[in-house]
């Protein structure tokens, strides 16, 4: 029995479904779960990633068929964050693929379990040397995110987190991993484990959170942190888009790979014209508008220029931002010339931006030099830096 | 759908051309041998070559480079990266030379170094260094990370432009494990080599061979 | 589109096309200019450029627009080209207004 979802059952708001698996949606307070996740650390279950391992003597070829990134460049303990596409050059999901040596575990966070052994099966070609095993239920992933996350996950796993690079992991015993990704922009570990080691590890996250000021927090949460930093979403901007270019993703492909599935209409597509590309937009008055919507009309001067995908409130900006869907013309960040109509009939400025739209906290901190808990390092490295100057200045 | 050719399979410790061979055919010796053996090569619109240089720690010149702290020199990293591809230039010389004489196309590795590792193989490759040099044009490289005694650096070149007035250009780079320590572009130029010091041109080399 | 609009969007383009060209150009990207979205981060993910690549983003920034970054600068103006962009342009108006 899952432990951890009969601890979710328990103590979390509400759970809900996604690919089949059920995960925490909301666990708290929204502002409580968002504060920590951008100033100290959250705990998060991402269970519901799909999560496939592949291995054998093609695992490679396989996947490097498959993707439209460059499998190559994973060494061992290195992630490829990539995307599959399909038979019009399209995205379908963004796949983080984990090299283990030998073999590889691709993650997936928007299509469900089957889907993903599916897209892989169909674009194998001829290469059939290889083993795919479902990990997806039989392994959970227990998330542990924020500014000093890594101060947490050191407690736990050692010294050894403090040396991982963003996108790299380390493969421990018991079958399970770390791996340092995250979709918010803060400092991230999540954890792949065997589903019945899950409870315990949970708990022994929060009990050694405690000093942290560690909230649990759900998918709810997540669904706002991605606005503030915007990543592939399906439910977003994917909606209107799933072209690279149209949704600013084109780092997630590589136009010179040999062969992938895809890579033709993906090379077509390059030839052509761009028409509209996703920017981001923020609201020049301050406050949560509630009356801004998904699908509000952008105005230069009168005539229509885009819509809003994907708007909602960013307690760190305090203001309404959104990605507009807007014609190539008008689609720079930088300018302050448009307004957009929302369900009020009001019209109101808008300023384009670049994104993500928070410089996040954890850029200011350095795990070699700061702390969250312990007194006599400082918080962080703009804190340390003003020590420093203020201690000049008396000299 | 793309369809997808079966590529040949090849062991992980599959040597292309073996220490001894590359002793042998003496493109270059000590002290100046820099590339320990060849482990991969692949032929096609940009051919590519995967080498390997060990780095000991009773190489001479650590003794000066630092006194007491042993680091590679950056300068010898590059020159893995010219004698890497002169052995690419020199592998793809002779797979067109064996089509011309023999009609097989060389596309297995282990028939390329079974064609490589014998008497008739080490004759063809000095006769094509005999006659033609690599020298180094230019090079753009960063140096990523310090390379120490015990590290194994994996080289790769990949030929991807030869121009019109026959420099050649690579992408390079080497990696210690699975951190790329140095990584960039280089170019070198061939040149008929009589073994008097007087140079011929290039184009003269069809009449030569 | 109105005159005003017009010369904002085009000095951005400008610059944006030359940041491009000579990050493609110093840093031997595989990327055409096109390629590369607005909003591709430089570090960790996007372009994944490290430390010895960061150096090249502050000489450009010397030798092309003619700024030198101060050390103890937040570095998160070069956390995207768009971020950098909006750094060159700052500078621009700071230099003008002077």
């Amino acid at each position: 029995m899952n432990g951890l979802l009969a601890l979710h059952n328990q103590q979390a708001k509400n759970v809900i479904s996604v690919n089949g698996i059920e995960v925490p949606n909301q666990y708290s307070e929204l502002d409580k779960e968002y504060y920590a996740l951008r100033h100290n650390v959250a705990l998060s279950d991402y269970s519901h990633y799909s999560k496939l391992k592949i291995e054998g003597d093609e695992a490679f070829d396989v996947l490097d068929v498959s993707v439209a990134g460059d499998v190559a460049e994973i060494r061992d303990e290195q992630t490829l964050h990539t995307v599959l596409l399909d038979e019009a050059g399209n995205i379908i999901t963004d796949v983080y693929i984990m090299n283990d040596d030998d073999s590889y575990v691709v993650l997936a966070e928007h299509v469900d379990d089957a889907t993903l052994m599916n897209l892989f099966q169909e674009r194998m070609g001829e290469f059939e040397d290889v083993e795919m095993t479902s990990l997806t239920q039989s392994h959970a992933i227990v998330a542990v995110e924020g500014p000093y996350s890594w101060e947490l996950a050191k407690e736990i796993y050692g010294m050894d987190v403090i040396g991982i690079p963003f996108l790299g992991f380390i493969a421990l015993e018991d079958d399970t991993y770390l791996l340092r990704a995250g979709k918010h922009g803060e400092f991230g570990y999540k954890v792949i484990l065997p589903i019945q080691e899950a409870e315990a590890l949970w708990k022994e996250i929060e009990e050694k959170g405690m000093r942290y000021e560690l909230v649990k927090a759900g998918l709810a949460l997540h669904k706002l942190t991605r606005l503030e930093n915007p990543y592939f979403s399906p439910a977003g901007s994917g909606s209107v888009s799933r072209d690279p270019r149209e949704l600013q993703l084109q780092w997630m492909v590589r136009y010179d790979k040999d062969e992938f599935f895809g890579r033709e209409p993906l090379l077509e597509k390059r030839d052509q014209a761009l028409t509209k590309i996703i920017v981001g937009v923020v609201l020049e008055q301050e406050g949560e508008i509630k009356a801004i919507g998904s699908g509000d009309v952008i105005f230069c001067n009168g005539e229509e220029i885009g819509k809003l995908v994907s708007c909602g409130y960013s307690p760190s900006l305090k203001k309404v931002i959104a990605q507009g869907f807007i014609d190539k013309a008008y689609a720079y960040a930088g300018i302050d010339a448009y307004v957009i109509k929302s369900a009020d009939g009001v019209e109101r400025k808008i300023n384009t931006t670049a994104t993500p739209f928070i410089n996040n906290h954890s850029m200011l901190i350095n795990p070699n030099e700061n702390s969250f808990v312990n007194p006599d390092k400082f918080r962080n490295m703009l804190e340390q830096l003003e020590a420093k100057e203020a201690k000049e200045a008396e000299a | 759908m793309t369809t997808v050719n079966r590529k040949k399979r090849v062991a992980k410790d599959f040597v292309l051309i073996e220490p001894f061979m590359l002793q042998k055919l003496a493109l270059f010796r000590q002290p100046f041998m820099m590339v320990d053996k060849i482990i991969n090569f692949k032929n096609g619109e940009r051919p590519k070559i995967t080498s390997i240089k060990t780095v000991a720690a009773n190489e001479p010149h650590f003794t000066g480079h630092f006194p007491g702290f042993p680091v590679m020199p950056g300068v010898l990293i590059a020159e893995t990266f010219g004698q890497t591809s002169e052995y690419m230039n020199v592998i793809l010389q002779f797979i067109e030379d064996y089509q011309q004489e023999t009609g097989n196309k060389l596309e297995d590795l282990h028939e390329l170094k079974g064609a490589i590792h014998c008497p008739e193989g080490v004759e063809r490759v000095k006769k094509i260094s005999t006659n033609l040099m690599g020298f180094l044009a230019s090079q753009d490289l960063k140096f990523r990370g310090v390379v120490y005694p015990g590290d194994v650096l994996e080289i790769t070149s990949e030929l991807f432009l030869v121009d019109s007035t026959g420099f050649n250009h690579f992408n390079v780079e080497a990696r210690v494990g699975k951190k790329i320590v140095c990584s960039g572009r280089m170019s070198n130029w061939r040149q008929i080599h009589t073994g008097f010091g007087i140079q011929e041109d290039k184009l003269q080399k069809k009449e030569t061979i | 589109m109105q005159e005003v609009l017009k010369n904002i969007i085009d000095e951005r383009k400008a610059v944006l096309g030359e940041v491009k060209k000579v990050l493609i150009e110093r840093l031997n990207l595989y990327q055409e200019p096109q390629d590369i979205d607005e909003d591709t981060p430089l570090f960790g993910s996007g372009l994944k450029l490290d430390s010895v690549d960061a150096t090249e983003v502050v000489v450009m920034l010397d030798m092309s627009f003619g700024i030198k970054v101060e050390e103890g600068t937040d570095p998160s103006f070069m956390r995207n080209i768009n971020q950098l962009v909006d750094f060159i342009l700052e500078h621009k108006r700071a230099t003008e207004a002077a």
